[in-house]
This record gives structure tokens, sequence and C-alpha cells, in this order.
């Protein structure tokens, strides 16, 4: 098991809201607002600005997402390159646990 | 709740970094229930990032130095009411000292945004006074009740109150210095040689 897929787990209950951001921030910058709204638009849930700004605390913190200038107070966040590689290990991850499952209701 | 009202339950450093957009984010959103348990949920998980590596470090250290004391005083042989009354005076002093330094970080944090001000002196000595009352309380309370209880009873309330005494230390006594007219109290402490 990789370190940054690791990582990505110690985040505990922010976990999950940490990958829907970066999954969010995986096709460019995006303010708070426009997160929330692609992540409800790509899971279903909507976040709530609670849990959002957790998650952004975290990822920052870890050197996985990052702030850019703007005039605005919503400041726009891009995905690093560490973040980009640990968003590509934990969807490797997931892409070969659902094959595995997918597998095994075929066989059952 | 007002945004601005739920961004104040966020720890001051947070609210430096992120006050700003997310303000703006909590102003978009539609507000309710659900955003108001989000954002308590969320600011108490901050809070308890601050503080939880500090408190964990200065719960060890005191516990240790705390079963030092005891040890000490349980080979000196004291007779019981004398060794129980050392035990809880001790704890009366220090668990002043964390009140204040917990109401001291509290108001430095969410209530004047680093600006010490008499507010913060007043809010100090009160709770310091309340303190004082609860722990006399407390040590006539189980010394009346559970005779044979009375030295377990205490411990275990100052060990666990008195862990963060050191870690806020600083903060108090940065805001106390500022504050306007306030001397603050010499450490209580000075003879187990951990005053500065």
């Amino acid at each position: 098991m990789s370190k940054e897929k690791d990582e990505l787990n110690d985040l505990g209950r922010f976990s999950e809201p940490a990958l829907l951001i970066m999954i969010s921030l995986a096709d460019g910058p995006k303010h708070g607002y426009a997160m929330t709204e692609d992540i409800e638009q790509i899971s279903g849930q909507r976040l709530g600005p609670g849990t959002l700004y957790g998650g952004i605390t975290r990822l920052e913190a870890r050197g996985w997402i990052e702030p850019l200038p703007s005039d605005d107070r919503r400041r726009p966040y891009k995905l690093t390159t560490s973040g980009h590689k640990v968003l590509k290990h934990r969807l490797a991850a997931m892409k070969s646990m659902a094959k595995i499952a997918t597998t095994r209701l075929a066989d059952a | 709740m007002k945004p601005a009202t739920l961004l104040r339950l966020y720890p001051r450093k947070w609210r430096d970094r992120y006050g700003d957009e997310f303000l703006a984010l909590l102003q978009d959103s539609r507000p309710g229930f659900r955003v108001l348990v989000d954002v308590v949920v969320a600011a108490a998980r901050e809070w308890t990032r601050v503080l939880t590596p500090t408190f964990a470090k200065f719960v060890g250290l005191y516990s240790l130095i705390w079963l030092t004391v005891l040890g000490m005083q349980a080979m000196m042989g004291l007779p019981h009411p004398l060794h129980f009354f050392a035990i809880s005076d001790q704890g009366r002093f220090l668990g002043t000292f964390l009140w204040s330094a917990m109401v001291a970080r509290f108001v430095d944090n969410q209530i004047l945004d680093g600006s010490p001000a008499p507010t913060s002196k007043l809010a100090v000595q009160i709770l310091g006074a309340l303190e004082n009352l609860a722990a006399i309380v407390v040590v006539y309370a189980c010394w009346s009740v559970a005779p044979h209880l009375v030295a377990a009873t205490p411990i275990a309330i100052m060990i666990v109150l008195s862990g963060n005494l050191f870690g806020r230390r600083p903060e108090m006594m940065r805001v106390l210095n500022q504050a306007p007219g306030w001397t603050p109290r010499p450490p209580s402490f000075t003879g187990l040689g951990l005053s500065s």
C-alpha cells in the first residue's frame, strides 16, 4: 500500500470529503461554492461549509492543494503535483477494489 | 445564526487564514439547521486539532510530576488528614491556574481577537474565584461522604484538569501582562521547580 494512500486514510472523518474535493479540483481550480456545487453533481451529496473547509484545511496542510491569488473573497484552490499523485493512487486502488467486487458478485 | 457568529466558533488562527473565504461560502450557502450543525461540529474539530497535541504532551508530563509528588508525600508518612490537605491544596492552586489560562485563552481567541482588555481580567478573576469555591466544596464533600476515597477523587480530577496547565500558560501570561491594571499572581508551584 502506498504512502500517499495511507495518508489520505489518515484524514479520518474527512477522508471522504477530501477525496471529493480532490476529484472536484482534478479538472481545474475552483473556489468553495463551485466545489460544493460540483461535488453535489458528481456524487449526489452536498457538503456542508464546515465539512468542506475541514477538508480544505487538511488538504492544504498536507500540501495536496494550494490556494491561488484572488481579488475576490472567494479564493480558488488547485491540486498540487503531490495532490495529483495521491488522487491517482487512490483512484487506482478504488478501481482495483471495484473490479474484485464485481468479479465476486458475478461468481456468487 | 448569522454567518459572522458561526465563524467566531473557530479558533482565531483558523479564522485569520480562512475567515474571509469561509464567510463568503456561508453567505452563499442555503441557511438552515443542517448548515448550523455542520459548522458547529467542524469548528469543534478545529479546536481539537489546535488543542490536542499540547494537551496530550502536558497531560503526560504533568501526570509524571504529580505522581512523583504523591510518591514523596506517601514516603514521608504524613498523618491521613494532613496528607489529604497537602494534595488538595496543591490541586487548588493548579486548578486556579488552569482555569485562568483556559479563560484567558477563550477570551483572547473568541472575544478580543488578540487585543486584551479589562474584560479578560474580570473573567479570569471571576472564574478563578469560582474554581476556588468549587475546590473547597469538593474537598469537604469527599471527606465527609467517603473518607476512604478522599485521596483518590481529587487526584483524578487534578491530573485531568491540570494537564493543560503549561500549554495554555504562555497565552495566559501574555494576555494578563497586557491587560491594563493587571498584575499577574506569581505561580504557586515554585517549590516544584516549574516556574519560569
